[in-house]
């Protein structure tokens, strides 16, 4: 199998063409995504548009630019996320009104994107469309948010970062998370599976349960569960195993308190489905209409899905596209070890500011003993895409193309006769000069502090000479 | 996968090493050896405590548990070497490590998946 073609600018800028915009744009173009939008075609644009109080996702203005650009190609662009699971109890994005909630505040809105944001797989999560996945290595079928399984075309534009269970959120998880339904989600969970689901792999520990009296705040255990599956009594917990669904919602309280127990091949088993779940995404779109985008900024160690965001582990490393999301996460990542570690992140925590260094496995990754690269193992293993890549550096396109793009006349022809007729500039007050000011100060004397005592503005010059050097006297 | 010692690791060698202070601490008479031998006594209970939580099975726990060895391993030094005036700030260092751990080791707000 050949090596797949990944286009790559670093995060290096300097002028407009060099912009991370312009890049994404440049990119974009170079790995040949905007030949797959014919005029007239649905394109959905998979973001993650960020947890409540999250701040390390992707600026709106990225999905923004990209959705001008395929409108200018003759598309209809929409930008969309899903339904999550819960996965902790104060979720932000386990309904579409929650989500959209989110994302707007996150700045997701239609005004911001210029086309609509939408909740791609229904109110609750369960508008999907099932797709068989006969290649799966786990998986065996998938469940994909309707609005990207109807797209004509789908273009993920995915942060790329670390994940607690994921180790990576990189393409992959953007389409094997990302793209599925909350009845997908479950899916890829395992929820129900007779080895890996959290009913089947916790280990349940009820005696830790030391009674209501001692445990203040032990509505919580109830209140987790968004299926009603755990009971406190005065002095037990019980937990209806076997209707467990793997939604998540209880792991961040049932394990903290000692309830429950988690193999690392619980999350180990998730990581490969992820990559079953992407390939399933890919089919129901169709593999020649799903292209990917990577930026690889702000790389912190958790996802987008937690409700806050650790300083990057790495410096801002770059953008890629590609045709394949595999070949585009093995590039992220590999820019990511070559990468020395950023000094005061968890990464110095962990000694790993060395280059060269698998750096997410040990920052992002919940347990020990997991991979970052079983998504991308078993995306190969399954058809999804090929870990082998060529880099191809990529240059940047004429500045013009990446100016201000509503009006690009120059500002003369632009603001001439608005000028005249609305000036600005007083010209009619101080002889000419428009304002009140000092014809002249010690600019030198305000690059340094000279302590209270100094006051190089009232007195002009002469003032604020005669102030520094009462303070290099000591006065 | 990048060598480091795991928090469960971390932390036995933390309690190994208050021990050791404390037991060297008890065999002298200065006023520092005694201070620090209370604080000890409250270290190790609370290392004890979080032993069994799943926060020290998480790779999340290596960071604040290393920081509780290196520190319980100086304040174990300071009083093997007998340098009295050096240990009242080696011991705050281990009690606010050892209090940043128990923080963290409830997860409070923790994402897991």
């Amino acid at each position: 199998m050949a090596a797949s073609d990944v286009y790559f600018m670093n995060a290096r800028s300097e002028s407009p063409q060099t912009g991370l915009v312009a890049k994404m744009l440049t990119v974009f173009e170079a790995a040949g995504l905007d030949q797959m939008i014919k005029p007239g075609d649905l394109v959905a644009i998979k973001i993650h548009c960020g947890e409540w109080n999250n701040t390390a996702y992707l600026r709106p203005v990225y999905p923004r630019a990209l959705a001008d650009r395929i409108k200018e190609l003759g598309g209809r662009p929409f930008v969309c996320d899903t339904t999550t699971l819960t996965y902790q109890p104060y979720a932000s994005r386990a309904t579409e009104l929650d989500l959209k909630m989110t994302a707007e505040r996150n700045g997701f809105s239609p005004a911001v994107l210029g086309c609509p944001f939408i909740c791609a797989d229904g109110f609750i999560g369960t508008g999907d469309f099932r797709v068989d996945v006969p290649t799966g290595y786990l998986l065996k079928e998938a469940f994909i948010a309707q609005a990207i399984a109807a797209a004509d075309v789908l273009i993920c534009l995915t942060h790329f970062k670390g994940h607690p269970m994921g180790v990576i959120g990189g393409a992959i998880k953007n389409l094997g998370i990302g793209c599925q339904s909350k009845r997908g989600k479950h899916n890829v969970h395992l929820g129900g599976h007779p080895k890996y689901s959290i009913a089947n792999a916790a280990i349940w520990h009820p005696e830790n349960f030391k009674g209501k009296a001692n445990m203040e705040d032990w509505k919580i255990l109830e209140d987790c569960c968004p299926y009603g599956l755990f009971t406190v009594e005065d002095t037990t917990i019980t937990w209806d195993r076997p209707k467990c669904t793997s939604c998540l919602g209880c792991m961040g309280v049932m394990a903290p308190r000692g309830l429950f127990e988690f193999p690392e091949e619980n999350f180990a088993a998730t990581d490969a489905a992820i990559a079953d779940g992407a390939l399933g995404a890919v089919l129901a779109v169709g593999k020649e209409k799903c292209g990917f985008i990577n930026l690889a900024i702000d790389i912190s160690p958790r996802c987008d899905c937690v409700g806050f965001a650790d300083m990057p582990i790495v410096p801002n490393l770059g953008v890629f596209a590609s045709k394949d999301p595999v070949a585009i996460d093995m590039a992220c990542l590999d820019k990511v070890r070559e990468s020395h570690g950023m000094p005061g992140s968890i990464a110095d925590d962990f000694d790993l500011l060395d280059p060269g260094t698998r750096k997410f496995e040990t920052v992002s990754a919940t347990v020990h003993g997991l991979s970052e690269e079983t998504q991308i193992n078993t995306g190969t293993l399954n058809g999804l895409g090929n870990r082998e890549y060529n880099l191809i550096d990529t240059e940047p396109q004429p500045m013009k193309r990446h100016v201000f793009a509503l009006d690009q006349r120059p500002t003369g022809e632009r603001f001439r006769a608005k000028f005249l007729k609305f000036t600005p500039f007083p010209y009619e007050r101080y002889d000419g000069q428009g304002f009140l000011r000092e014809q002249e100060v010690d600019t030198e004397f305000v690059k340094s502090w000279h302590g209270n005592g100094g006051n190089g503005s009232n007195g002009g010059v002469a003032g604020a000479h005669g102030a520094a050097e009462g303070a290099r006297s000591g006065d | 996968m990048a060598e480091f010692t795991k928090g469960l690791e971390n932390l036995h060698d933390a309690i190994t090493a208050c021990q050791q202070a404390s037991a060297a601490a008890a065999t002298a008479s200065t006023a520092e050896a005694t201070q620090a031998r209370g604080v000890l006594e409250g270290v190790l209970v609370s290392l004890n405590e979080v032993s069994d939580k799943f926060f020290i099975k998480t790779m999340m726990s290596v960071p604040p548990t290393k920081a509780c060895r290196t520190e319980a391993t100086a304040v174990a030094t300071l009083i093997a070497d007998q340098k009295w005036a050096s240990l009242p700030a080696a011991v705050d260092k281990l009690d606010k490590a050892t209090k940043a751990l128990v923080t963290k080791a409830k997860m409070d707000g923790t994402t897991i998946t």
